[in-house]
């Protein structure tokens, strides 16, 4: 009879002793650990990897403001980049924080956008489009037609200031897909600056001579000395 | 019996605890651990800090990272930046393990047309920088969005202009202060918005020595520096400055050393993630210098935040003989001419290649 007791009693004393071992064992995680493991909706986050590499700067620049050697300029900028790493740092910890979206309520924008009109005419400078290390760009044409947009970029070769060169970049109405063509005079009298357009036809001077382009043909359709 | 039963229900509790704890062990940091989402812990190791008086310490050999692609921009259509981030979110959340990277957005030269600020879109703008600042707002939510579950991965964007354009026509301290406000309020959307911890944005200039004067782009970045709460990366080359095999050489006229070091790191918001394009290696070797000069002159070295190539565009547009250097081959340029000398020897954390949007 006693022994058919305590043969009942046991599974409530094991029992008893996960419960109690699982407490211990919950009690010594943080409340941040027990959520994210079990995937809490609207559970702060951290990101561990790009706080690790905020640290490792907010460390390397500690280590370097205790330098003996520098001057009053950068140990000024170094506080300031100090500063800014320790801002970072605290928005992330602010944001994980108090962050309840879930991924799948952020939306696209529901309004149409409607791009801006493509600027026409002539305009100084390249803007970059042309790589440098290519070419130096003086000036450019550029106006819309029917399948998309079209610019021509007038000046020189980046390896030899004396060969002119024309580049003629056609973009699709999307803006999506450019192709591009250098156009080379045959004689070498320095780059080129577009004067003046009229209906597709571009009036190019470079040191001594005026060039007449046809921007359709891609040619030259006429040389003046 | 009992006993025996007794015996392994701790061990199983055990084991659970043990499991919790090991699975939340991070790299290396001694700071935060986390439970067992273990699909997300970083697939590369991370540098084990050694104390050194200059620099971050680096494992021994040390690889490029994984590179990400940046953009030049044509438009700034919500919609499409909406979209544009969303698929870096995708292949965020697809790719194994953590992923941290930084992402180039170059929107073109600076602008000011009746008083208002922004950047050029490569001749398809001018867009203000109201509008680009809502387009990186959409970038960060498409990015967030298509994140999904990834509750680790993290992207930079770094919002671009250039120095290139006429002295004359913009006001260009103005501009620079302009442009830090907007990277604010950016991250203010992004704190508001709780999408911070994922993405976050910063101010960078293609800063190019022959594109303007220094005092000009000195401007530009002072301007920044005055309102900025967030860094400026200058992902420019260093045209002419010298280098350990050619130290008489001089940066591009009127250029300085001390010029491209200050636009560069000495201005409390400047970091450099340089363009390394040369496949002879020549743009390295004259970054690694600046910071050799850095350390003599200065005190410090300058920390650099990884490598910028320009591999892709090369491949979309051609004419780029000899200036197609990979992002590996850019990268480990980089790190092995900033090793070259014990004072400049780091980490560097990020490694990107740009290309044009769409095309």
């Amino acid at each position: 009879m006693v022994g058919g007791i305590m043969m009942n009693k046991m599974p409530h004393r094991n029992l008893l002793l996960v419960i109690v071992s699982l407490v211990i064992v919950f009690s010594m995680l943080s409340s941040q650990e027990i959520a994210i493991a079990f995937q809490m909706p609207g559970t702060a986050t951290p990101a561990p990897v790009a706080e690790n590499i905020e640290a490792l700067e907010i460390r390397n620049l500690e280590q370097m403001l205790d330098g003996d050697d520098l001057d009053e300029i950068t140990r000024k900028a170094l506080e300031e980049k100090l500063n800014m790493a320790r801002t970072v740092i605290n928005e992330r910890t602010i944001t994980a924080a108090s962050w309840s979206a879930r991924a799948e309520s952020i939306l696209p924008p529901a309004r149409q956008y409607n791009e801006k009109p493509f600027p026409e005419g002539v305009f100084e400078g390249g803007e970059g489009f042309i790589s440098s290390s290519e070419a130096y760009i003086h000036n450019r044409w550029q106006k819309t037609i029917e399948d998309g947009f079209i610019q021509v970029f007038a000046g020189f070769s980046a390896k030899n200031p004396l060969q002119g060169v024309l580049y003629i970049a056609e973009t699709s109405a999307d803006r999506m897909d450019t192709k591009i063509q250098a156009v080379y005079p045959g004689e070498q009298d320095g780059g080129f600056r577009i004067v003046e357009a009229d209906d597709g036809v571009l009036i190019l001077e470079s040191q001594n001579m005026l060039y007449c382009f046809d921007v359709l043909q891609r040619q030259f359709v006429c040389v003046v000395n | 019996m009992h006993k025996k039963r007794s015996v392994f229900s701790l061990c199983l509790i055990f084991l659970f605890f043990t499991l919790i704890r090991a699975a939340a062990a991070d790299s290396g940091t001694d700071t935060k651990r986390y439970l067992p989402l273990v699909i997300h812990i970083a697939p590369t190791p991370t540098p084990t800090p050694v104390p050194t008086p200059t620099t971050i310490p680096t494992p021994n050999p040390e690889l490029p990272p994984q590179y990400s692609t940046s953009l030049y921009m044509k438009t700034v259509n919500p919609n499409t930046l909406f979209s544009l981030g969303c698929e870096y979110g995708e292949k965020d959340q697809l790719s194994a393990g953590t992923q941290d990277n930084v992402v180039f957005l170059a929107f073109g030269k600076p602008t000011m047309n009746d008083g208002i600020y922004g950047a050029s879109l490569f001749g398809f703008g001018p867009a203000s920088t109201d509008e680009i600042a809502e387009a990186i707002k959409q970038f960060g939510a498409g990015y967030r969005a298509c994140l999904g579950d990834d509750a680790f991965s993290h992207l930079r964007v770094a919002v671009g202009t250039s120095n290139y354009g006429d002295p004359e026509l913009v006001s260009w301290w103005d501009h620079g202060r302009k442009w830090a406000r907007m990277v604010n309020d950016i991250n203010k959307y992004f704190v508001d918005q709780g999408y911070f911890t994922w993405v976050d944005a910063v101010g960078a200039s293609d800063m190019e020595l022959a594109w303007n004067s220094p005092s000009v782009t000195r401007l530009w970045v002072e301007g920044y520096d005055y309102a900025n709460k967030y860094p400026l990366y200058n992902f420019g080359a260093a045209e002419g400055c010298p280098t350990r095999l050619a130290p008489q050489w001089q940066c591009a006229s009127p250029w300085t050393k001390e010029d491209v070091w200050y636009i560069s790191f000495g201005s409390g918001a400047s970091y450099p993630m340089p363009l390394i394009y040369a496949t002879n290696g020549v743009n390295a070797r004259q970054w690694a210098w600046l910071s050799v000069y850095a350390v003599e002159q200065h005190g410090a070295p300058m920390n650099f935040k990884g490598a910028f190539t320009q591999f892709q565009a090369c491949q979309q547009r051609g004419g780029c003989d000899l200036l197609d250097n990979t992002p590996e081959q850019g990268w480990q340029q980089l790190y092995d001419e900033l090793k070259f000398d014990e004072r400049t020897k780091q980490h560097l954390a990020w490694s990107t290649d740009i290309k044009w949007w769409g095309e």
